[in-house]
């Protein structure tokens, strides 16, 4: 397992992998990259740390997976983990195990826009910040997108409030119907014991300019090997053209919501163990 | 179609000029710098369009149409020269295009007007507010002048305006911000931020210009290029070197160790996206560019 994360550290990339990257990054610019400043050959340098923490780290187990449709897409579900390393494997799983394998876009804080070098990162990876402009934009070019609709009240809530699903926003369920694109609702199992957060240190998050500042067992928001797995849901349809009144929205944002709390429900049921 | 090419000895204007007189035009330029080898059939004189002797010009001058291409966008002028320019230059030639029955208005404005915010979307339609006097208030002039001609274009139905917002313009003889400073061969950026950017191929701006021109489009119009690449891939591909340097540090460095002078607001060029869409003006008027990315970031050299 060490020797794999050596392997991995010094940039060796597995043939299988290879492809899938290569299968995803069709349509490039003369330079590899997309409109929107995407680079598998960015992704590649880091892809074999990701698989390792996905493969041997996380040991994520993913159930049906074969539920996402092909073109655009929102995948919505909890959010956990802090530093969201929820994310991050259900990327990898799109990229990993999905067939074709899928580049995911995920819709991020505007917070990571300002950091040096994360900015960079975050682009050429495929993420963006959470723009309504740019979801339509991705959507309409056929993307799957990944938002996680309690934001940073998921991400920053403590290990006592795990699988508790925070309030979602609605805007999600808005793109979706004004762009004719099914949500795929996905439940994370495991998020919450990887990166648990005893206590949110408010303060000082506010005098940071950080969305939440979690106090965790490793003190940094490092992980614990939890074993992880993702449950995808049946992809949900709603008509409309998105201009609807708040209550008709927030009753089909409830659908979504109860759809991914069955997930969840159903993926503690089947745990057997939290890091074992 | 007679003509009139204001700011016609820039680079931009000759550009312009060269190429409505290939398509057959008859073409008058003025500018307030002289243009010694300008092509013969060009009717050009050296004036300044706010004073009176361009009055006197386009009273006798019968003109179908104007290009108005003395705004100014970089930072070559002094700044209240810069304001004049743009602001009272811009008021005058709509005057004047409304009493002397001008049937067409072009006016190169830029891309960007809309600012380089954190905050941009991507791929900004022309629904965009223009925000790059949040950050930047010396392109303020710049914006004002582009939405004075879209008030115009109520207050003067009768005449036809069309304001174009092209990206940056790269070619052997721009002299645009981007193209002057990939020209320094030393190109400074701001260490751990690299931004998508857009380009377009001088001779391509120059013929949707004249697109411009000639359909019968009215309205205010983002012009993009082939594409879009990360600002540390334009620098490498122009045969440029990036200097990244911290951001607390830049403004020690500018203007020394050989580093431009840049506006403090200029930075935020360099470190977030200012990426617009340009399909409203490709499906309006058909025109595509004909230069690559690549061929556009090399004609550079």
């Amino acid at each position: 397992m060490l020797g794999e994360l050596i392997r991995a550290l010094r940039g060796y990339v597995d043939p299988s992998i290879d492809e899938r990257i290569e299968y995803v990054g069709r349509g490039l610019n003369e330079y590899g990259y997309d409109k929107w400043g995407f680079s598998p050959a960015d992704v590649r340098k880091t892809i074999g740390v990701y698989a390792w923490l996905y493969n041997h780290y996380f040991r994520v187990k993913v159930h049906d997976i074969d539920r996402v449709p092909a073109g655009r897409g929102l995948l919505i579900g909890n959010h956990s983990s802090q530093l969201a390393y929820d994310g991050m494997m259900v990327a990898c799983s799109m990229l990993l195990e999905a067939d074709p394998p899928r580049a995911v876009r995920t819709m991020i804080e505007k917070f990571f826009q300002h950091q040096p070098f994360v900015n960079v990162m975050m682009a050429r990876s495929g993420q963006l910040t959470g723009l309504p402009q740019n979801c339509v934009r991705l959507l309409e070019d056929d993307h799957l997108i990944m938002v996680f609709p309690e934001g940073a009240r998921g991400g920053g809530k403590t290990i006592w409030e795990r699988y508790q699903l925070k309030r979602f926003g609605q805007g999600f369920l808005r793109l979706a119907m004004q762009t004719g694109s099914p949500i795929i609702p996905f439940g994370f199992i495991g998020g919450e014991e990887a990166c648990p957060s005893l206590v949110d240190v408010k303060p000082l998050a506010r005098l940071m300019g950080m969305p939440y500042v979690p106090i965790t067992p490793t003190i940094l928001p490092l992980p614990l090997p939890a074993k992880c797995s993702i449950y995808f849901g049946e992809p949900l349809v709603f008509e409309g053209t998105g201009n609807e009144e708040d209550s008709e929205i927030i009753e089909k944002v409830d659908v979504v919501k109860q759809s991914i709390a069955a997930l969840i429900a159903r993926g503690r049921a089947e745990r057997k163990g939290v890091f074992i | 179609m007679r003509v009139l090419v204001t700011g016609a000895a820039g680079p931009r204007g000759r550009q312009v000029s060269s190429h409505l007189l290939a398509l057959g035009h008859d073409v008058t330029g003025v500018d307030t710098e002289s243009w010694s080898n300008a092509p013969d059939s060009l009717k050009f004189q050296r004036l300044d369009h706010r004073k009176r002797g361009f009055e006197e010009l386009m009273r006798h001058g019968d003109f179908e149409a104007i290009v108005h291409l003395a705004v100014h966008a970089g930072f070559r002028l002094p700044r209240a020269e810069r304001h004049r320019l743009n602001m009272e230059g811009t008021g005058k030639i709509i005057d004047l295009a409304a009493e002397y029955q001008v049937r067409k208005l072009v006016v190169a404005s830029h891309a960007s007007v809309y600012g380089a915010l954190a905050d941009n979307p991507y791929f900004m339609t022309e629904q965009a507010p223009p925000r790059v006097g949040r950050g930047f208030p010396e392109m303020q002039d710049l914006a004002t002048a582009d939405l004075m001609i879209g008030a115009a274009m109520w207050q003067h139905p009768e005449v036809e305006m069309v304001v174009l917002r092209p990206v940056h313009s790269l070619g052997p003889t721009s002299r645009g911000a981007m193209a002057t400073l990939l020209r320094r061969g030393r190109f400074p950026t701001i260490m751990g931020f690299d931004p998508m950017v857009q380009v377009i191929h001088e001779q391509d701006l120059a013929d949707a210009m004249a697109c411009a021109l000639f359909s019968g489009i009215r309205g205010v119009f983002n012009v993009t290029g082939p594409g879009e690449v990360p600002l540390s891939v334009l620098i490498r591909e122009a045969g440029c070197r990036a200097i990244s340097v911290p951001e607390s540090l830049f403004f020690f460095v500018r203007g020394r160790l050989g580093m431009p002078h840049v506006p403090a607001g200029a930075i935020a060029f360099i470190k977030h996206p200012c990426l617009i869409n340009g399909t409203q003006f490709r499906e309006a008027t058909g025109w595509e560019p004909k230069h690559s990315l690549s061929e556009t970031i090399h004609s550079l050299r």
